[in-house]
């Protein structure tokens, strides 16, 4: 096992770099920043801008380099330098958005508000999925059956961005009708607020349970067909036919032979599923204003701001690759069938 | 008019038809209405005392210098309204007022030759912490915008205009005095921003910014990385996060006389239109000044009780250019033409008007309708008109023909095909370049429509990727360095490349005179130079809408200042008893 996982490790570092020269071409041949932003001052002050500001700002973002040197300053910060750049030497680079956006902090801040937000709803949709994956098997073909395959469809088709905006509006409808602002429809709590994990916590609910709800449903819907396929492979086999045949009641048959067993997906494709919605969050977090890795990841790449996109691809390609892993992993240790040499 | 012009049209004006007459929604007891006869006194009223409100600005900024080209943007700008020493502020009738926080009075202009400035400083006149604004603020300033290497090395600041004309300034109690080079002659010399960030916070931190330009470097990536405790103005930054909100509470040093009601103001930035009319309608913030306004956005506000709206002419201007490197467009006739032969009421009409309904053709290209400079000279030229007989007139009078087809040729027999381009996030925009198109084509000339990602906007007009553009200017009081930024031969700006020596020579007249009511005339005659030129096409004051809860008083839009509605912030205040 200890191997299996130092080779898996030891695999990632080639398709992470790969991933990276790759990104980093995409965004840099896509853009021109530094054009762009002296468009966008020539814009705010109505005067020219120098040519020695746009020099210093090439300099700065170090588009007075080629692509390739570029890449290479960025990933080890080996060259003529303002040492603020160089992955191995944990320098993210410097943002196009401004000296006060710091990469690595902003990534770093954003990953936990991701978190928070993807946490409770990968959750809260995989305990959904595996309750009305496990009715609708048990209950095959009836009402049941039907009413759940019909709302995992409809919530399948729905689009994210216009079942967020649909209950972002239910949310101020019912706010009025109730007379409160139990419902916040923008940011991740409140503007300034601080205090410990828990009253951060309380005070982020407000803005929690609407997104939450989307990205649930949003989510339940795949795992909770993949459930109920599992289940039925599960309870068509030879093992419970024999439990039943000797007599076991038929709710232990369910929890301790079929509902065990029909769990191996669903567990093993967790971590997966977590660890996707940690990068696929984007069209939530921008309906609702939660300053996530998404939305930073969306505005980076709008900006062409490369070294910021970089940060975002790393992060998000170490927790898919931990992911996958943590799903072989899991596979291995759940499946006794399967054994890692 | 093509199917399918028609159906975006269509598309465009099914949702907003209801909506031709905007005007106020909510039940408020102060009006908004009144904002129109009365743009610098509307929405007044009593204030309480007390009370918090929370502001959206609908954009983020990631640097706390404006100073910087990095940190230059409207929306910092709006931030930090509330603190930064600003000369002053014209107000929305376009009357300047100087900042009662820190000046005693207007600039007074002491000498001509060299231009001498002497500014008077407020009587306690302050950075927030006790420390008086003196002459060392004004040098730092200086040399932070300078440009020039000897006083700050490898800086990038956004605009070098003011600070590479300085010669120097001196100061003797509240007097300081700027000096200007030989061959400064702005008109506007009153409305230069000298004061930025304060001079002692920098020595404090030990950046030695006098003597040494590298120090001086180093002082200004402080400002722009260090959440600004200072301020000179009615509120001091109480906590903030950059691009994210920041928080006030009133300054009890400020030297203005304005009484400050507020208890906190939260400016928090809230991306998109719909999330700010959705905050609003819930309750999560009192008011917005966004940069856009659509119908789908009234039509909410209409329908929200306790909020007041008002839709008008905003800070930027809409102008459809031609680029005159493209081997057609050199010639003056053809661009003539071209400009005739688009309807600019028509495209009005199936666009700004759904969101406006008192909007008016834009007739100069640098004087706001209303403006006391302002003249119109292009109705009289037809440009804009749609007048397609006027059009072919101006061709065949240069030997242009058509063919069995109408298709135009050029005196050497060829076709004309040109690309008309717009920002593709704007309908507005798309729905201009697609009449323009259907007028176009009336002419003989086929025109293909191509949309530019918003983000590459700059990089298209830079590198004069386009035949036809429609895009937007910033739209202020101030006009000396705009004809100059626009139009001159050499200007970066200048994005289509028109040559043209004549108005080269009215535009360096523009700079040339103290006098603000010549420098006036003088801009009037480069813009009767360009529509000669036929460059540029003026459309509209681009519409934006100020959304207010009706619980606060003395908010009002300010298409004037780049601070839009804040302009006045110490004057904001929840609406008294």
């Amino acid at each position: 096992m200890v191997v299996f996982i130092i080779r898996r490790t030891l695999m990632m570092i080639p398709v992470l770099l790969g991933a990276t020269i790759l990104c980093f071409v995409l965004v840099d041949v896509s853009n021109d920043p530094v054009q762009d932003r002296v468009f966008e001052i020539q814009q705010s002050t109505g005067e020219p801008v120098p040519q020695s500001t746009v020099d210093a700002l090439e300099s700065a973002w170090y588009y007075d380099r080629s692509v390739p040197e570029r890449y290479w300053i960025w990933l080890t910060g080996i060259g003529d330098t303002n040492d603020d750049i160089g992955l191995l030497q944990g320098k993210w680079g410097p943002s196009i958005e401004g000296s006060a956006m710091d990469i690595g902090y902003e990534v770093s801040t954003r990953f936990w508000i991701t978190l928070r937000l993807v946490l409770f709803a990968t959750l809260a949709s995989i305990g959904i999925a595996i309750l009305s994956g496990v009715v609708s098997a048990v209950k095959q073909y009836s009402k049941t059956d039907y009413t759940l395959t019909f709302l995992g469809f409809l919530f399948l088709a729905m689009p994210i961005f216009w079942l967020g905006s649909l209950f972002k509006e239910g949310a101020v409808q019912l706010n009025k009708l109730l007379g409160t602002n139990l419902f916040q429809t923008y940011g991740s709590g409140t503007t300034g607020f601080q205090g410990n994990g828990w009253e951060v916590f309380v005070d982020a609910l407000p803005y929690l349970i609407v997104p939450t709800l989307v990205l649930m449903l949003g989510g339940y819907a795949a795992i909770s067909r993949y459930q109920r396929a599992s289940m039925l492979e599960v309870m068509n086999s030879d093992y419970v036919r024999l439990a039943r045949a000797k007599g076991v009641r038929n709710r232990t048959v369910m929890r301790r032979h079929a509902l065990r067993t029909a769990l191996i997906p669903v567990a093993t494709f967790a971590p997966l599923s977590l660890s996707a919605a940690m990068g696929g969050a984007i069209v939530t977090e921008r309906i609702f204003g939660w300053r996530g890795l998404g939305v930073y990841s969306l505005d980076a790449i709008n900006a062409g701001d490369t070294f910021a996109v970089m940060a975002y691809l790393l992060i998000s390609g170490v927790v898919v690759l931990v992911g996958v892993l943590i799903s072989d992993i899991l596979y291995g240790v759940l499946d006794p069938r399967i054994r890692y040499e | 008019m093509k199917r399918h012009h028609m159906a975006a049209v269509a598309a465009f004006a099914c949702t907003t038809l209801a909506l031709a007459g905007c005007g106020q929604g909510g039940t408020s007891s102060s009006s908004l209405d009144d904002c129109v006869e009365d743009p610098a006194g509307c929405n007044t009223g009593q204030r309480a005392d007390g009370g918090e409100i929370t502001w959206a600005i609908d954009g983020s900024w990631a640097s706390w210098n404006q100073n910087t080209a990095e940190g230059n943007n409207a929306y910092i700008s709006i931030a930090l309204v509330g603190m930064w020493p600003y000369i002053g502020q014209f107000d929305p009738e376009g009357d300047f007022v100087v900042n009662e926080g820190v000046f005693d009075a207007e600039p007074v202009l002491v000498s001509e030759d060299p231009v001498t400035v002497e500014y008077t400083l407020k009587a306690g006149a302050n950075w927030g912490d006790g420390t008086p604004v003196t002459v060392d603020d004004f040098v730092y300033n200086w040399y932070a915008v300078s440009g020039d290497e000897a006083k700050c090395e490898g800086c990038a600041p956004a605009t070098t205009t003011y600070g590479s004309q300085v010669a120097s300034i001196t100061g003797e109690g509240s007097t300081v005095t700027v000096a200007y080079v030989d061959g400064y002659h702005s008109a506007e010399w009153m409305y230069e921003e000298v004061l930025s960030q304060p001079a002692h916070i920098a020595d404090e931190q030990g950046f030695d910014w006098r003597n040494d330009p590298a120090a001086m470097k180093a002082a200004e990536d402080y400002f722009s990385e260090t959440v600004p405790a200072w301020t000179t103005g009615p509120y001091k930054v109480e906590d903030a996060v950059a691009g994210d909100y920041v928080v006030y509470t009133p300054n009890e040093d400020w030297a203005g006389d304005t009484e400050v009601t507020l208890d906190k103001i939260t400016f928090k930035v809230i991306d998109g239109l719909d999330n700010i009319v959705t905050a609003l309608r819930n309750g999560e913030i009192d008011g917005s000044a966004p940069m856009s306004v659509t119908s789908e956005a009234i039509t909410q506000l209409e329908g929200t009780d306790n909020v007041n709206y008002a839709v008008a002419g905003g800070p930027t201007w809409e102008h459809i250019d031609l680029n005159t490197r493209q081997e057609d467009l050199q010639d003056p006739a053809l661009r003539q033409a071209v400009l005739t032969a688009i309807d600019v009421e028509n495209i009005i009409s199936r666009t700004y008007a759904f969101v406006q309904s008192d909007i008016e053709r834009k007739g100069n290209h640098l004087f706001r309708n209303g403006s006391e400079y302002f003249t119109d000279y292009l109705s009289a030229t037809g440009q804009g008109s749609g007048d397609i007989e006027m059009a072919r007139g101006i061709l065949e009078e240069a030997g242009y023909t058509w063919d069995d087809s109408d298709n135009l040729l050029t005196p050497e027999g060829e076709t004309v095909e040109l690309d008309f381009r717009y920002s593709e996030s704007k309908e507005s925009r798309q729905i201009t370049a697609e009449l323009g198109q259907a007028n176009l084509t009336d002419l003989g000339i086929t025109v293909k429509t191509r949309a530019i990602p918003d983000v590459d906007l700059g990089t298209v007009l830079a590198e004069g990727d386009f035949d036809i553009i429609n895009y937007g200017w910033s739209s202020t009081p101030l006009f000396v360095g705009a004809a100059s930024q626009y139009w001159e031969s050499e200007s970066g700006s200048n994005f289509g490349g028109l040559d043209d020596e004549a108005l080269d020579g009215l535009i360096a007249d523009i700079n040339g005179t103290l006098d603000y009511d010549e420098a006036a005339r003088r801009a009037n005659e480069a813009v009767k130079q360009v529509i000669a030129d036929a460059y540029v096409l003026p459309i509209v004051d681009t519409p934006v809408a100020v959304m207010v809860s009706d619980r606060l008083v003395n908010v009002r839009d300010n298409w004037a200042s780049q601070q839009r509605a804040a302009y006045n912030l110490a004057e904001w205040g929840l609406i008294g008893e």
